[in-house]
């Protein structure tokens, strides 16, 4: 197991101190260029300690919108991230969206793009922040990343994600686009011969709607639903399961009350582990009969998510996702407290630590 | 505690397993194929509808382990038998067609988006199609000569036209286990390169400059040792909305091919249409039979096809819930005498409960007041006070508007003459009285959407919308079930299920479409209009409005880039007009004759009149001209507008 020890810092302190020591090397950051109130968070915080300079690369977001209030938000998040690098001397480089007809397929464009730039030629040091990038990117971003750090990069390799419920509970996504696989996680070919098919679906809130669309297109003989466990809020798997209750108890999810995983929602790692370990289970267990297809699917937040990934990752999962057509805002939220809530996580995934 | 299935939660069309097709089978309404058009095996077919329209069903019919389970058990599926034999895909016992389905959502449209000249991504698309189709193909006549697939693949072999030899052999060859092993190939090679997320390297990458497997298995042989099998190919691709626009171009194309000698269908949701056909004519035909399953099962009751009239396509709905439920029912309940749609046509009489005293004398009085002492209703308010229960409370209910409509004629100080129950005939109607049923349900909260019947309009020609609401229903029957009580679900339990399912299905419009706001913005406002003119007290449009209208010439101004572009909230109108048609929230009905004028009747999915509480029969819509509906999208809309209630004041939360 890769991560099976790892190095994680929660709190935005924690990230300060970390990274006033590597920071000493220069960094290039990727970020987003889309309106969550969290974009410039983790930057401004490296750049209060950094010593060495800063690069960004940021990536550009679809979604051209109609909505004033939302495009006001991109427009200051862009602001601010331009100022922020202009004071410190870095720069600063727009890799703008790639004209896609499939939306499932701008992740791989993006992470391609960035490849051929040849950002790895001259940095030893990335850092990711996923806070302001839909999963359909940073997936494939972050997956390009890790296998380039196995075959021909040797530099450091860090995720951060500003963890905030708040913040994910005031997004709005709407529409769903045909279920598919994320980029770079369709997994084996289709006409593998498969044992059994389990899908390990991350709940969160609001997503019924997506799960129904992938358990049709998934038609898994078993469902293991992973709930968030500890969280903050203790209730919140509870409410998971009273809000999903139709899906899960219904004929066609079929899912057995032993079946439930729990996962820190503040470590991914945890979830990491906890899918591993099933897989590696099931696989020994049904030997005999075939291979098991395990496929995931993530509809929590940011930092979960990115424990489906590393498993993934790992053991050559497929990992399913609806994505949404349009991205908003719930009315009457207070973006500039938005900003400021949860807390910034890191995660160191490739390099010094794992030689 | 004992564990119940609910058989409307499984999709069975989904479902590959033997048990999963058995199920199919028995629960499948064979009075869909009553819809099929007569030519189906030599032009290419195309099959249209909504989510959830039964277009994917339709197809798990035809293919060949559900054609030999129909024609190995005629006695047990003998509908479906029947209607195959008449269209001729079962003939002597045995299925005469290759039934193969290949779902176009599996990621070609991703091979637009490679980087590479669009000629290169066409060739890439043919050779995925191709290896995809072939697979298909050898899976299938596996299962129909009863071989282990892949394991047997060897035994088959593909005796091609003299003229297609060569397509077969650029296909691998004429043995299946080496077209299967050379489909697996190409499968595999583009698939990895649609998911490589690092650059990717194009040498030796290859592709079809034409789609080369229709024309390959054109009039081919199939022979499992030696041995002739006697069937036709039809292939079915499902799910064309997926595909990129060049790509369902260069399909449809391939598919009108005359020289073609197997049969082949298309379905495709009416996303993949241009906003501009969904609102417009459609695309103009090309060869192409075209099926839009909504449209024919609004119209096709009563014409006779194959000897027998065509059933309404609600009275097929009823007919699937009771096969559905008819097993469950008896091992959950011992219920073997009563059907599911039995057991909710309850008796009306119960909808008044233990309030017949409160509301009866209410009504009464309103109705006498309105009277005022006049003789020229006596008659009619004697034949009320003979009535009781819910009967006496809907009479009074019909007078209180056929009184209020007929005090407002001119002559009725001149003629005050009693007027008998004959009078009360013509003046009132059926319509009249489901308005009344449903001010009932305004003004005490009295139950409406219930009974088989309205349950089955509800569903506004789409399977899924039925099912969903039939699962709903069948849950409370469990939970009777569990109560050891008989699963009867009265009239109360059956609206609120109706109000829930009806709530949810409109929270669900922003997650599920694109530019679901603007769909609900739109929505809100032709609910609101429609409300507005239901509830008057003369009921004029009764049983009520259901919708609006666009004159043709205005529908013609809308199509315009040129008048969209003037017109302030003419692009959202656009979107949103073709998000809600595509998917079945709004019905459209066009060149419809009123009022010296032609126009675009659009109708409210009758599940979603439901949460605006209008009626559920179609008929009255209030038209607006394209500058009042292009005004209402140019209001600035924020948020999420799904806890909208119209109007807040006037009904039940």
């Amino acid at each position: 197991m890769r991560w099976a020890r790892y190095i994680r810092t929660a709190g935005d302190d924690q990230f300060g101190e970390q990274w006033e020591v590597l920071a000493r090397d220069p960094v290039l950051v990727v970020t987003g260029g889309g309106f969550d109130p969290r974009v410039p968070r983790a930057l401004r915080r490296l750049l209060e300690v950094a010593k060495a300079q800063v690069d960004v690369v940021r990536i550009e977001l679809t979604g051209a919108t109609e909505d004033p209030e939302i495009a006001a938000i991109t427009q200051a998040n862009r602001t601010a991230v331009d100022a922020l690098i202009a004071d410190a001397g870095g720069t600063l480089i727009d890799q703008p969206f790639p004209s896609v007809q499939s939306l499932r397929s701008a992740g791989v464009n993006i992470s391609r793009a960035f490849h051929e730039a040849g950002y790895l030629d001259r940095h030893k040091q990335i850092l990711v922040d996923v806070s302001g990038l839909p999963r359909s990117v940073y997936f494939p971003l972050v997956l390009g990343l890790l296998r380039a750090s196995a075959t021909t990069w040797d530099g450091d390799l860090h995720v951060v994600a500003c963890d905030s419920h708040e913040v994910d509970s005031a997004l709005i996504e709407e529409g769903a686009e045909a279920p598919g696989p994320l980029g770079g996680f369709a997994g084996p070919t289709s006409d593998s011969a498969w044992a059994t098919t389990i899908w390990i679906p991350v709940l969160g809130e609001g997503m019924s709607e997506q799960l129904a669309a992938l358990l049709d297109a998934i038609g898994p003989e078993e469902v293991v639903p992973v709930l968030p466990f500890p969280s903050a809020d203790p209730r919140r798997g509870d409410n998971l399961v009273l809000e999903h209750r139709e899906l899960l108890t219904d004929d066609r999810f079929a899912v057995e009350s032993r079946n439930y995983i729990y996962a820190s929602e503040a470590n991914p790692f945890d979830l990491y582990r906890a899918i591993t370990d099933l897989h590696d289970r099931y696989q020994s267990a049904l030997r005999i009969l075939g291979a098991a297809k395990f496929v995931l699917s993530t509809h929590s937040s940011k930092l979960l998510s990115i424990g489906v990934l590393l498993a993934a990752y790992e053991n050559g999962l497929e990992v399913m996702h609806v994505s949404p057509s349009r991205y908003g805002l719930r009315a009457g939220v207070d973006v500039a407290s938005l900003a400021n809530a949860g807390q910034l996580v890191d995660l160191w995934l490739a390099g010094e630590p794992y030689r | 505690m004992r564990s119940f299935r609910n058989p409307f939660r499984s999709r069975t069309s989904e479902q590959q397993q033997q048990q999963g097709l058995q199920r199919f089978l028995r629960t499948y309404g064979a009075d869909v194929l009553d819809l099929l058009p007569e030519e189906l095996w030599d032009r290419p077919v195309i099959v249209r509808s909504a989510p959830g329209g039964g277009k994917t069903s339709l197809l798990r019919a035809f293919t060949v382990d559900a054609l030999q389970a129909i024609a190995a058990r005629p006695d047990e599926f003998d509908d479906l038998h029947r209607r195959m034999s008449d269209v001729g895909a079962i003939e002597s016992g045995l299925p005469r067609v290759l039934g193969v389905r290949v779902a176009l959502s599996q990621g070609y449209r991703d091979l637009m988006d490679l980087g590479v000249e669009p000629e290169v991504s066409r060739k890439l698309f043919f050779r995925l199609l191709d290896a995809h189709i072939v697979r298909a193909v050898c899976e299938a006549a596996s299962l129909l000569t009863g071989l282990k697939f892949p394991d047997d693949l060897a035994a088959l072999e593909f005796a091609p036209a003299a003229a297609t030899a060569e397509l077969l052999e650029r296909l691998g060859g004429f043995d299946g286990e080496v077209l299967f092993n050379q489909a697996r190939r190409a499968d595999s090679e583009i698939h990895d390169l649609l998911d490589s997320v690092l650059p990717i390297s194009w040498e030796g990458v290859s592709g079809h400059a034409a789609l080369l497997s229709l024309r390959a298995f054109s009039g081919v042989e199939i022979r499992v040792d030696g041995r002739e099998q006697r069937v036709l190919p039809l292939i079915m691709f499902d799910d064309g909305q997926d595909l990129a626009v060049d790509q369902r171009t260069a399909l449809l194309e391939a598919l009108a091919d005359r020289k073609l000698d197997l049969s082949r269908w298309y379905t495709e949701r009416y996303s993949a249409l241009t906003p501009e056909e969904v609102i417009g004519d459609g695309e103009p035909g090309r060869g192409h039979v075209v099926v839009p399953l909504e449209f024919r099962a609004r119209t096709m009751a009563g014409q006779i096809r194959n000897g027998r009239k065509v059933r309404p396509y609600e009275s097929m709905l009823i007919d699937v819930a009771n096969r559905r439920a008819s097993k469950p029912l008896a091992d959950y309940g011992d219920e073997t005498e009563t059907n599911f749609s039995e057991f909710l046509d309850v008796d009306e009489h119960d909808q008044l409960d233990q309030r017949s005293s409160e509301i009866i004398p209410v009504l009464r009085q309103r109705v006498i007041a309105i009277a005022s002492g006049r003789n020229r209703y006596q008659g009619w308010l004697d034949d009320a006070e003979e009535l009781y229960g819910y009967d006496a409370a809907l009479r009074w209910r019909e007078l209180e508007i056929v009184i209020i409509r007929d005090r407002d004629r001119g002559q009725l100080e001149l003629i005050d003459l009693p007027l008998t129950n004959e009078d009360l005939k013509a003046q009132s109607a059926s319509n009249i009285r489901e308005a009344a049923a449903l001010f009932l349900r305004h003004d005490y909260r009295l139950p409406y959407y219930f009974g088989s019947q309205r349950i089955s309009k509800l569903a506004s020609q789409n399977v899924e919308q039925f099912l969903v609401l039939s699962g709903s229903m069948f849950e409370d029957m469990l939970a009777l079930i569990t109560l050891r009580r008989r699963p009867w679900l009265d009239a109360t339990s059956q609206d609120r299920i109706v109000r829930a399912t009806s709530e949810a299905m409109w929270r669900a419009i922003p997650q599920r479409r694109s530019y679901g706001r603007d769909i609900q913005h739109l929505l809100l406002r032709i609910a609101g209009l429609a409300q507005r003119d239901t509830y008057r007290p003369k009921a004029p449009y009764a049983p009520g409005v259901t919708g609006t209208a666009l004159s043709m010439r205005d529908r013609a101004r809308l199509l315009d880039p040129a008048v969209r572009e003037r017109i302030p909230g003419a692009d959202a109108l656009f979107r949103a007009l073709a998000g809600a048609i595509g998917h079945n929230l709004l019905s459209a009905e066009l060149d419809r004759s009123v009022k010296n004028n032609r126009w675009m009747v659009l109708y409210l999915n009758r599940m979603l009149c439901a949460r605006f509480n209008l009626p559920i029969g179609y008929g009255g819509f209030r038209e607006r001209p394209l500058e009042d509906m292009c005004a209402w999208m140019a209001e600035p809309i924020s948020g999420d507008l799904s806890g909208i209630e119209l109007p807040p004041s006037l009904f039940d939360s």
